[in-house]
């Protein structure tokens, strides 16, 4: 089920950079898209039953860390990805005057 | 001679920090040369090595391969960061005067800084032996790169860049879930683990999805036909040496990640054969083929017109690839090599002559043969092997194509590139004729060209010629890359 969610959440995403033509909303559709890829590898992780990975006696099943740990680095790439989609943004709205994909005239 | 892979990803990465600090352009410019030339002497180095003695691994920290992140350079690691490297190089090389033209003066250090990281990129991405890695580098050189192409002063780069930006990061998120998906499954993410374990994992419909995630992640790094878009906008925008730089290489990586993961790691669950996926795409890039073509023989623009070019070069490379035969494999990684330093020789020039222009229209090169003596003749000699003629390289690359395709079962796709190749006469013969049979009305064109820039004309040029009579060179180390592929698969 969560999965579902999960996927529902990737095309929402997806639609999201697909359909607009505002590009700030365009940067919040990549958001949503590549967070539900971090969600998906969260999920991926969790052992039935399991703790979080810290060595204690009475335990002996413990969830997967390493998921997290890859998603921390995509989370930082997704960071740069968004920080130099903004600055392009403001670079586009001075010299364009619009932020409408649309509306830019090239011609 | 362990240490060689990290240190031709490290000494660049170390250098960059330094580099923003010095800020200063002409010791950026020289120490960024400095570098890049290092890194082909040590890549030379590393590529003898390899191929007298076989693979060399580097394990990061000393951990071993399933728990720790390691390198790999194999013969095709090196055959890809041999050229792709010496591409760079040329590049950097001329780029000095063309760019004070394109790129605002404060920006240029930084310039160079993208360009040394998207080369880190690329290099990451042929040598890592961890499917995850791979991705990372993939981003770094994808971010440099969007950078790079928003740099040029033109009126669309901005706006080229962002949508690169967009379709490259949806790109990116299709093979990190692909990624995912074969991480859930096998639990590893080396890569020689993982092309053990996938074919003892219990086989389901999610890793099909995977493989159709990962398809459309490479095809679009990559440039498969009906993805092409984003590299017409980004070559017609970026600054002229950027385009020219991507030109030989950015697109090359895409080809290097499928044929890594689709015939390397994933080929003992045969990825290609599900739905009839290899001949899908071979169909799909053989229209790819005919309708670049056809466009880039409508093309009034240059630089749009060698652009679609590269889009039928690339279905080539895929169609070869696509046959799944070892032949097939052997043509296509001549003809990326081939490709590679044609397409580059031509943006070259084109990027030296017009260093103001943002569009070069095929009016423009009128008269030009009578000018540039020396750059012209080498267009037309790189022209040449574009069309495949004989002594040229484009030649030695059809050939393996065409034979490789009647060896396999789709010998009726020749007419095909036979067609697509008469085709491609037009275009560079309407090049070549307005260069050498039209009167001279041109204004556009510059005068200072350094002598470095005609060197690397030249050294281009000569390759192709070369690489066009010792054909030894390329199809010998090509042909070992692919019989050490099919030996694997028929295992």
């Amino acid at each position: 089920m969560l999965y579902v969610l999960n996927m529902t959440l990737f095309l929402i995403g997806l639609f999201i950079i697909i359909r607009e033509s505002n590009l700030i909303k365009k940067v919040i559709g990549l958001n949503i898209f590549q967070s539900s890829v971090f969600i998906f590898y969260i999920l991926i992780s969790k052992v039935e039953g399991g703790v979080p990975p810290i060595i204690s006696a009475d335990q002996s099943i413990y969830s997967n860390p390493l998921p997290h740990v890859l998603i921390l680095t995509a989370i930082v790439v997704s960071i740069a990805t968004t920080s130099l989609a903004l600055a392009l943004i403001i670079k586009i709205k001075d010299k364009y005057g619009t932020i409408e994909e649309d509306d830019i005239d090239l011609g | 001679m362990n240490q060689i892979p990290i240190l031709i990803i490290t000494l660049p990465l170390l250098l960059t920090p330094i580099l923003l600090l010095i800020r200063k352009i002409n010791i950026v410019y020289v120490l960024t040369l400095v570098i890049s030339l290092i890194n082909i002497i040590l890549i030379l180095t590393l590529g003898i090595e390899v191929y007298n003695n076989g693979n060399i691994i580097y394990e990061l920290g000393g951990w071993p391969a399933p728990i720790g992140i390691r390198l790999n350079a194999d013969l095709l690691s090196c055959y890809f960061l041999t050229f792709i490297n010496v591409m760079s190089f040329l590049c950097l090389v001329s780029s000095k005067n063309i760019i004070k033209h394109q790129i605002h003066e404060d920006n240029l250090y930084l310039f160079y800084i993208a360009w040394l990281l998207c080369n880190i990129g690329f290099s990451g991405i042929v040598l890592t032996d961890d499917i995850f890695n791979l991705f990372v580098f993939l981003e770094i050189s994808s971010l440099s790169s969007y950078f790079l192409i928003s740099q040029a002063n033109y009126k669309g780069s901005l706006l080229a860049a962002i949508q690169y930006l967009f379709i490259g990061s949806i790109g990116a998120v299709f093979i990190l879930l692909a990624i995912g998906i074969l991480y859930a499954h096998t639990g590893t993410l080396n890569m020689h683990d993982l092309a053990m374990k996938i074919g003892q994992a219990k086989f389901s419909k999610s890793i099909i999805f995977s493989l159709g995630l990962l398809l459309a992640g490479i095809g679009i790094k990559s440039a498969l036909f009906p993805l092409h878009g984003w590299l017409i906008k980004t070559y017609a925008y970026a600054p002229s040496i950027v385009t020219t730089y991507f030109s030989g290489t950015s697109t090359k990586i895409g080809i290097y990640i499928l044929l890594r993961v689709f015939l390397d790691i994933l080929n003992s669950i045969s990825p290609l054969e599900y739905y009839k996926l290899a001949q899908f795409i071979l169909f799909i890039s053989l229209l790819g083929v005919l309708l670049s073509t056809f466009y880039a023989v409508k093309q009034q623009e240059v630089k749009k017109m060698l652009a679609y070019s590269s889009v039928a070069q690339l279905g080539y490379i895929i169609i070869a690839i696509m046959l799944l035969i070892p032949d097939g494999l052997t043509a296509s990684l001549i003809h990326v090599v081939n490709h590679s330093i044609i397409k580059t020789g031509l943006f070259l020039i084109i990027a030296i002559i017009f260093i103001n222009n943002q569009n070069v229209m095929i009016e423009d090169l009128s008269g030009l043969g009578k000018k540039y003596p020396i750059l012209m003749s080498c267009f037309v000699v790189l022209g040449f092997g574009l069309i495949g003629l004989p002594i040229t390289s484009g030649f030695i690359s059809k050939w393996y194509l065409v034979t490789a395709m009647l060896k396999s079962e789709y010998w009726y796709f020749t007419f095909i590139v036979l067609l697509t190749s008469f085709m491609t006469l037009f275009y560079v013969w309407a090049l070549i004729e307005k260069i050498y049979f039209a009167t001279n009305n041109n204004s556009s064109a510059v005068n200072n060209i350094s002598i470095y820039q005609i060197f690397c004309v030249i050294t281009l040029t000569i390759m192709t010629i070369y690489l066009g009579l010792e054909t030894s060179l390329t199809s010998g180390i090509a042909q070992n890359i692919s019989s050490d592929f099919y030996r694997i698969i028929e295992k």
